[in-house]
């Protein structure tokens, strides 16, 4: 009994000082999402289902005949004249292919890639359009850029009018050749009953800046009306490979494909709004994010124009979190004001990253019916970041001049304020508020510049 | 009889003394030694809350280039101000832990001033907080978690693969390996009140002693022919790796008899192009792996300067670059 006594009394210390709370097993890694009953594979199937569609594939052999082809080509008399229709005479998706091919070798030299562009000029189909949006990235030759441009603009596509335009601006020496070249690439816009080829400089100055409004809001170089022209399947079938990159774990592939599918005409909005219910969160995230950075606006009037419901789409699209942050951004970057029932909820009810997400969503797409919404939610003192807390106080002032100037948090980053005084600045764009001034056009979207070093970007 | 009842009873009634005071020993002890309870639990939304707590590892943090990754100058250079919206993924991230093992991360849309903070690295996708210590203070406010994953490699690979440093790290020789990344970026050290903890100040090619422990220069000189090189003695991945925009210049000078040394002659650079340079292949120096040559000596050289500048960029001036070290060689 009394050597009991000293041990009950350890094992009750030793009880009585357990912890209150029972040791976890540490988790793994992220819990397993239940997924949605939206997500597909809608790559894969569109693949699939354009399964032999596109540009052919050029074996290595057939490449270096088209090759030889194309330099003999531009030998005079009969011997050129006969490569000349041997090329003409290939089916046109193998030859874009084939041009395609010698374009993005690294063996091309710039002779040929000029020769190759101009021959696409000729012989181009709508679907090289994503292929040959994509030089104007890596095209460093300013010769070899004005007949890309030429390409892109037989095809109706006004990707490269910023690189046209940046040339003809240029005042440096030595580049007249090219500037004439560029100046002569405008003949080569739509006819317009305001305009045809042939009259002054200054015309073809203003019906180069009248195209350029116009694919900025519309991805259409002459303004059109109802639903945009469909794609061909070749178009699709090349476009669907663009949106498969955004799969990539390499970043590079990622920002070239966002390059691309933004440069392409108004319908591939629909395209990229399938591609949101895609189970990759790589691709939804990508795809989402060419919505929302590089064609903004664009795809509220695409959702005008298509009688697509932009904020019944996304909105379905809430419940899975990994996104949330992205689609919020998607429902905003439209500049559709149907949207602002849903971002307020979030605005409200949201993490920290949500709530930030769903007031820059705000910014970019509130109308003049938002401003008690705001009031309300401001005398409601629900923390914010202080990126949200900027661009609340940027729509307020937008929707109500009387209402206290923008302060911007200490802790914002310059870079993210610039951000948002960006967004407050492309309000000007949202459908039905079109009052851009043409000489005003917002700065150029990186890689359009003509020769712009990628090591530097 | 009555006796020994009577002492029985005095034992039994002693025991029962003896256990009421033990009962009541233990009962203080326990007060005094009990824990108390654990401060209540706080929910994670910002790196800010983790730095109230964690100075020091903070001010590690706040000095490094994870801290800097959204600000630096240089990056916004080459990003046109993150125009380049790529780069946001890497420079202002969103938990790594939300995503699968080894898969890159996205761009998340507050606070990237912070560039890659706390919660980039130990955020939970439950909310709760991960570490790497096996043995945490599960009572912390923040309640964190061991994750074992928060030390492999596959952590760091969401965004330091980009440029492949991780699988040229799997294919680096075993003996400069170590067991991942915080072997050489992450070592332990020691902070206030002598916990052990790993630096966050992720040392490395920004500090001029993280490159001399990578690579180091070697010659010799034989008759007129003098060999000289640097090997990678010491990074279980490539020399420079990850930016492409890195580079190392090998440059050398003779030195004259009466004359003053010339001026360095650029011999060699280290780097991995960007894809539009079609002119230029990658030239980084593999783990483990050296790079030499031999020059034939002038009749009046009496020594060979050779040194290796490590450049952030590849347009930076050699005045602006590190010397990593420099070697002067004589017959």
């Amino acid at each position: 009994m009394k050597a009991r006594a000293p041990v009950w009394s350890l094992l009750l210390l030793g009880f009585a000082c357990q912890p209150e709370e029972t040791v976890s097993t540490p988790p793994a890694g992220p819990s397993p999402q239940v997924e949605p009953e939206w997500f597909q594979s809608v790559v894969d199937t569109a693949l699939a289902d354009l399964e032999g569609q596109g540009l052919v594939t050029v074996s290595a052999t057939e490449l270096r005949e088209v090759l030889e082809l194309l330099e003999t080509s531009q030998l005079p008399g009969r011997v050129g004249a006969l490569a000349r229709r041997d090329l003409q005479s290939r089916p046109p998706l193998f030859l874009n292919g084939a041009l395609m091919d010698i374009l993005e070798s690294r063996e091309s030299t710039t002779a040929q890639r000029r020769l190759a562009y101009a021959w696409l000029e000729q012989v181009g189909v709508a679907a090289v359009m994503p292929r040959l949006l994509l030089r104007r990235k890596y095209e460093k030759d300013l010769l070899a850029y004005v007949a890309l441009a030429r390409a892109l603009l037989k095809l109706e596509n006004g990707g490269a009018l910023e690189g046209l335009l940046d040339l003809l601006q240029r005042e440096e020496a030595g580049i007249e050749e090219i500037r004439r070249q560029a100046a002569a690439a405008l003949a080569l816009l739509p006819e317009t009953e305001e305009w045809q080829p042939g009259g002054s400089f200054e015309q073809d100055w203003a019906h180069l800046l009248a195209c350029r409004h116009s694919w900025f809001l519309q991805r259409e170089l002459v303004p059109g009306e109802g639903p945009p022209a469909p794609f061909d399947s070749h178009l699709q079938a090349e476009v669907w490979r663009m949106i498969d990159r955004l799969n990539s774990q390499a970043l590079r592939p990622v920002d070239d494909a966002r390059f691309v599918l933004g440069s392409l005409p108004l319908n591939v909005v629909g395209l990229l709004c399938q591609a949101t219910r895609e189970r990759s969160h790589y691709v939804r995230e990508a795809v989402m994010q060419t919505l929302s950075w590089r064609l903004g606006h664009v795809c509220g009037r695409f959702a005008r124009r298509s009688d697509f419901q932009w904020a019944a789409h996304f909105e379905t699209m809430l419940d899975e979190p990994r996104s949330r942050t992205r689609v919020l951004e998607a429902l905003g970057a439209a500049g559709l004001a149907e949207a602002v029932p849903v971002l307020q909820s979030w605005l409200e009810t949201g993490s920290w990253e949500e709530k930030t997400a769903a007031a820059d969503a705000l910014l970019r797409c509130a109308d003049d019916s938002a401003l008690s919404m705001l009031q309300g939610f401001r005398q409601k003192d629900i923390p914010l970041s202080a990126e949200a807390t900027y661009s609340l106080q940027l729509l307020e002032h937008a929707l109500d001049p009387n209402a206290a100037p923008p302060a911007p948090p200490e802790s914002l980053a310059q870079g993210e304020k610039e951000r948002r005084d960006r967004w407050l600045f492309d309000r000007q764009h949202r459908p039905g508020s079109e009052t851009l001034d043409q000489e005003n056009m917002p700065a150029a979207e990186s890689g359009s510049k003509p020769g712009e070093s990628q090591s530097l970007r | 009889m009555s006796e020994g009842r009577s002492q029985s009873g005095m034992i039994r009634a002693a025991n029962l003394l003896a256990l009421v005071l033990a009962a009541g020993g233990i009962s203080v002890l326990a007060m005094v030694f009990k824990p108390q309870p654990p401060p209540e639990a706080i929910e994670v939304a910002s790196s800010q809350q983790c730095m109230e707590c964690h100075p020091g590892v903070a001010a590690e943090w706040q000095a490094s280039h994870h801290g800097f990754a959204f600000e630096n100058p240089e990056v916004r250079k080459l990003s046109q101000d993150f125009r380049n919206e790529e780069c946001l993924a890497c420079h202002a991230p969103r938990p790594v832990l939300a995503f699968a093992p080894g898969e890159r991360v996205l761009a998340r849309n507050s606070e990237r001033k912070l560039g890659v903070d706390c919660l980039a690295c130990h955020a939970l996708p439950s909310g709760g907080v991960a570490t790497a210590n096996p043995n945490p203070r599960k009572n912390a406010p923040c309640r964190p978690q061991t994750v074992t994953r928060m030390a492999d490699v596959n952590h760091c690979a969401a965004c330091h693969n980009q440029h492949k440093t991780v699988d040229q790290w799997k294919t680096s020789p075993p003996e400069l390996r170590g067991q991942n990344c915080l072997h050489c970026h992450m070592p332990p050290v020691f902070r206030g009140g002598g916990r052990r903890g790993f630096d966050h100040s992720f040392n490395a090619s920004h500090d001029p002693d993280s490159l001399r422990a990578a690579v180091r220069l070697f010659g010799s000189w034989s008759g007129d022919q003098v060999e000289y090189g640097v090997e990678n003695y010491g990074a279980a991945h490539n020399f420079p790796t990850d930016e492409r925009s890195r580079a190392a210049d090998m440059q050398y000078r003779w030195h004259l008899v009466g004359e003053e040394p010339g001026a360095w002659q650029q011999r060699y650079r280290f780097r991995d192009p960007y894809r539009d340079e079609v002119d230029l292949t990658n030239t980084q120096l593999p783990s483990g792996e050296s790079w030499k040559e031999t020059l034939t000596a002038p009749p009046q050289a009496e020594a060979l300067e050779f040194r290796l500048l490590y450049k952030t960029n590849p347009y930076m001036t050699d005045e602006d670059a590190v010397v990593v070290e420099s070697m002067l060689l004589k017959p």
